[in-house]
């Protein structure tokens, strides 16, 4: 047993011991094997047999004109790095370059042939009505999926007839998200000016409203989360109301808020954590035209009243008195309610209007008590359902990750590329 | 005649009979090399030929630090390794098949040969019955013995070329001669049975 382990050994360095490759130790105890070991010893000779047999084989000879071939190779390859022009040898060089190397490189082009529209698309987001156009057609398509995965959500706790079916619907976080942001790029975008002689220094004057749907769990958490978020804003609750419905006492209520227009866009999204938003529509409306007609008829209204003061200063006779007067009243009539339109339109620019309806979703404890192991199956039914919407979200966000990467990623493939093939060059002559 | 040196200085300069001259010297020793380690006439003449193209075309960066001759020896077999890992991945099994058959037809050849030119006859198909084995190899034992036995480097020298360690050269190189032992042995007894049944 212990012998054959050192035959073994000694068998595997036989070769090194035939080269004398191996150390002083090593090669002590190897000739002290073999001097007792016959089986070795013949191992030994059968090795030395075969590499004396390797070295005695004779050089081959080349076919014949191997040389003339070769020696007509150089003259041409003399030729080319001489006479021909730099742009000739390296057409010549990409022909030479075999067919499996150019795989990688068609492989980058392909990637980049596909993912280049998709990075243009991108890039054009928030460039006016083409990019919209796009952009509601997404979210129409949101809106369909949104629409039967919320029925299959709350078919069972609540009427499906409670989903609003607002064109902005959609049921990932992330294009909730985009959703208003993109629209407010759309109209700060700076247009064209209106008038040519009073373009100088207009502020815009835009309205923002935004009508939501929230389902939530606890009504008057909610309820009064939303009141706490709007008064921390700095905004005031315009209108309340709510009722409850059904056997099952499910409460529905709407509110309406007002809030200075700097805050609509974090309120917006804080509304996410009070509950889930079913529903959003966010809409603006642009007034700066109308306001600055307002503005440009007041002055000459001013102007009118003031000249009507100075001829009732200056007349004399009772008829035309009366006369001016009766236009006076006219004048100082329109003036108010120009005064009280341009009052609105800064109110309503100021303050943002937003439309909350907030709908209770989840099934009531009573009904839990009353029909237990459905509600417990509607649960699991329902954290399924969650748990693949997240699934689906996540996978959403990895697409989108790798879209953000593969720049870097060809960049890297294509600079690896080069480094690789100049090494394997470097390593070859 | 010039010297190794001499040649190879006016190679440099661009002299294209000079670097002929080279050719003619070592062309026989790099086609052995090619052939040994491809196994197939017809690709050790391109790979030759094209380690002397390389050769000319890259003299400028050639230190005489080693030999011309070594220098040429490393391009041959970086070329022939290149070639190898090519066809691995191509058809490695169908060049397997090819020489299995061919052994069976050579040991059933073999027996009627008998006298007078046979003599020289069988030493040629000794040399190919030998690179037919070598061929039946892997290419990482193939270049190692290659290396070793064909062009004498020495250890040290093939774990560079190969790079790869010294260990593994020693392991490679011993398995490849022992591999060749028991195969030519086993045939040659197959031999020696087939010529005392019809002789």
């Amino acid at each position: 047993m212990n012998c054959e382990r050192i035959c073994e050994q000694v068998q595997d360095n036989l070769s090194a011991y035939l080269d004398n490759a191996l150390t002083a130790e090593e090669k002590a105890e190897t000739e002290a094997h073999l001097a007792s070991c016959p089986a070795c010893r013949q191992a030994y000779q059968d090795l030395q047999a075969t590499v004396q047999m390797l070295s005695s084989l004779e050089e081959e000879i080349p076919p014949a004109g191997f040389r003339r071939e070769l020696y007509g190779k150089l003259q041409r390859e003399r030729n080319v790095t001489q006479t021909i022009p730099l742009y000739r040898r390296l057409v010549e060089r990409i022909r030479g370059i075999n067919r499996y190397q150019l795989i990688p490189v068609a492989a980058v082009l392909l990637i980049m042939l596909v993912s280049l529209p998709l990075l243009m698309d991108s890039a054009n987001l928030g460039f006016g009505k083409k990019s919209e156009v796009a952009l509601e057609q997404k979210a129409l398509d949101y809106d369909a999926t949104y629409k039967t995965k919320e029925s299959l959500r709350t078919a069972p706790a609540a009427a499906p007839d409670s989903v609003s079916g607002s064109g902005f619907a959609s049921s990932s976080e992330e294009s909730l998200r985009k959703t208003p942001t993109i629209d407010f790029n759309v109209m700060e975008q700076p247009q064209a000016p209106l008038d040519a002689g009073t373009a100088i220094d207009i502020e815009r004057k835009i309205i923002k409203n935004a009508d939501l749907v929230v389902a939530v769990e606890s009504f008057d958490n909610a309820v009064s989360a939303i009141k706490d978020k709007v008064t921390a804003a700095g905004g005031y609750i315009s209108s309340e109301s709510g009722n409850a419905a059904g056997t099952e006492g499910i409460r529905n209520g709407h509110l309406q808020v007002r809030l200075p227009a700097t805050q609509f866009e974090g309120f917006l999204t804080e509304i996410d954590n009070v509950g889930k938003v079913k529903s959003r529509h966010v809409y603006t409306q642009d007034v700066t035209e109308e306001y600055v007609d307002t503005e440009s008829r007041l002055k000459a209204l001013s102007t009118k009243e003031e000249r009507l003061i100075a001829i009732l200063a200056n007349s004399g006779k009772l008829s035309d008195i009366l006369a001016v007067e009766n236009e006076l009243a006219n004048t100082r009539s329109q003036l108010e309610s120009l005064q009280g339109r341009l009052r609105y339109l800064n109110n309503r620019t100021e303050y943002s209007s937003i439309n909350i309806n907030v709908e209770q979703v989840t099934v009531s404890v009573q009904q839990i008590s009353s029909d237990g192991l459905a509600g417990v199956l509607l649960k699991a039914k329902e954290a399924f359902i969650t748990a693949v919407n997240n699934i689906i979200k996540d996978v959403g966000k990895l697409v989108v990750f790798i879209s953000s990467a593969l720049p870097y990623i060809i960049l890297v493939a294509v600079v690896g590329y080069i480094l690789w093939l100049v090494l394997k060059k470097r390593k070859q002559v | 005649m010039y010297s190794e040196d001499e040649l190879v200085r006016r190679s440099k300069n661009g002299d294209i009979d000079a670097f002929e001259e080279l050719i003619a010297r070592y062309e026989r020793k790099i086609f052995t090399t090619a052939y040994r380690l491809t196994g197939n006439r017809e690709d050790a003449a391109d790979l030759a030929q094209e380690a002397f193209l390389r050769a000319f075309r890259s003299i400028q960066s050639f230190r005489a630090e080693a030999s011309f001759l070594t220098w040429m020896y490393t391009i041959v077999t970086n070329l022939c390794r290149d070639e190898l890992r090519k066809r691995k991945r191509v058809h490695l099994e169908s060049l397997d098949e090819r020489i299995a058959l061919e052994d069976s037809e050579v040991a059933k050849q073999f027996p009627s040969e008998t006298v007078g030119p046979a003599e020289v006859y069988e030493q040629k198909e000794l040399r190919e019955k030998i690179q037919r084995t070598i061929n039946t190899l892997t290419p990482e034992y193939r270049m190692a013995l290659v290396l070793r036995d064909i062009q004498g480097l020495s250890y040290e020298e093939i774990a560079a070329q190969l790079d790869c360690s010294l260990g593994t050269v020693k392991s490679r190189i011993n398995r490849a001669r022992n591999y060749l032992k028991d195969k030519l042995s086993a045939e040659r007894e197959q031999n020696s049975r087939d010529s005392r049944l019809y002789g």
